[in-house]
């Protein structure tokens, strides 16, 4: 064979299907135009290209198609995978996302700390603060919803410079003593609060339990 | 299909579209059952490495990025699974006098092209393909099945574009021979420029 043949034999396969860029396609026919029985070898390769394409095997395109979605049904990442994967995944780790939450979560705990030690702080201040007890006086029984937080009833007591002096009992009940001609106001003021379910004046403590 | 629907559909995949895996399989599973068959000669196993393949494009779906034809990038996915999994030859092969196909330049004059083109059959140019070599057999099939220029079968397979080259002369020197000697095996005589 000499060096033309080699180049046409080299180029007729990418002739044959199509990818042959043009200036070979050009070359390739002018070749041929220059030798015809060069076609015989085309043709032979046309036809092979045929056959080959025959040999395709008869499968439809579902072929295997219910295999793998048996495989993409019972492959659903759970939750803690899919977190896993949005900061960790398969792109690589994506700090940004990593430290943006991981920032989130300080700041958060950062917050509710804070917010319980003002909360302690303010308990701390009213405990600190001293409620001038009240040895004299009358009596007031006061019944508390009970959900009530120590903080509120300390408020409410001071607010009527009452001070403790029984309670609470098995029914709940609370006995407040209040400067002597201050129990009207403090009567109207405890009944005004929404933490006092029912306050009256007390003949004295009950005796005890 | 082309890339910019493939893309589409990738990126509904991404989201966990079941139909859009559907259509995406339907469209390129034939053509990878093809490949793989052609490489291992077994329809079961095919059949498992199709599957492999194309559950890894529904759990890696950006992993294509576009830089060559998704078919291309399919097979070569399926070709590095079919070569992990299985590259034996044939199990039922029996030697026949096929096998021992001189390599010698036959003569390659216009009439025996001619009867070649004229008288081959598709079983046996099959015959004739399961003779070659891994390597020969799977260039004829990605430039005459799949229709891959030679960059793409050079990047399917691996290797530079002159060893596709190489493959191919040689694969075409023995598919011919093959013809011949099946031709002649048929026809009781020899054929023009049959192989001395």
């Amino acid at each position: 064979m000499n060096s033309v043949n080699d180049k046409f034999s080299e180029l007729l396969p990418w002739y044959v299907n199509g990818t042959i860029g043009a200036e070979d396609r050009a070359w390739v026919e002018s070749h041929l135009e220059a030798n015809p029985d060069a076609r015989a070898e085309l043709d032979w390769y046309r036809s092979l290209q045929t056959r080959v394409q025959e040999t395709a095997p008869a499968v439809p395109a579902t072929i295997g198609l219910a295999r793998v979605m048996h495989l993409i049904r019972g492959d659903r990442p759970t939750l803690a995978e899919r977190v896993r994967a949005f900061f960790f995944g398969d792109a690589g780790l994506r700090p940004a996302f990593a430290l943006a939450g991981l920032a989130l979560v300080a700041v958060q705990a950062g917050f509710i700390f804070n917010l319980t030690r003002e909360a302690q702080d303010d308990t701390a201040e009213m405990r600190g603060r001293h409620l001038t007890p009240v040895a004299e006086g009358p009596l007031l029984k006061l019944n508390i919803a009970p959900d009530t937080k120590e903080a509120d009833l300390r408020h409410l007591l001071m607010s009527v410079q009452g001070s403790l002096a029984g309670g609470p009992g098995q029914l709940g009940d609370y006995y407040v003593r209040v400067p002597a001609g201050k129990e009207a106001a403090a009567l109207e003021q405890l009944r005004a609060s929404p933490i006092v379910q029912a306050v009256t004046l007390a003949p004295g403590l009950p005796p005890r339990e | 299909m082309d890339n910019a629907r493939v893309r589409e559909l990738l990126e509904r995949i991404a989201r966990e579209d079941q139909g859009a895996f559907r259509e995406l399989y339907k469209a390129f599973s034939r053509r990878v059952f093809a490949y793989v068959l052609n490489m291992v000669n077994d329809h079961g196993r095919a059949e498992e490495i199709l599957v492999d393949t194309l559950f890894e494009v529904w759990r890696n779906p950006s992993r294509f990025r576009g830089e060559s034809q998704f078919g291309t990038w399919l097979i070569g996915i399926a070709r590095n699974k079919a070569l992990m999994a299985y590259r034996a030859r044939r199990p039922d092969e029996t030697h026949d006098d096929l096998d021992d196909i001189a390599e010698t330049e036959p003569a390659d004059t216009p009439d025996a092209f001619a009867q070649l083109a004229g008288k081959q059959r598709s079983e046996g140019v099959q015959r004739c393909m399961g003779k070659l070599s891994d390597e020969h057999r799977e260039c004829m099939h990605l430039v005459f099945f799949e229709g891959l220029s030679l960059a793409e079968v050079s990047e399917v397979q691996r290797c530079p574009e002159n060893t596709v080259k190489t493959r191919l002369f040689h694969a075409r020197q023995k598919i011919k021979n093959c013809l011949r000697l099946l031709l002649e095996r048929e026809g009781g005589s020899p054929l023009t420029g049959a192989t001395a």
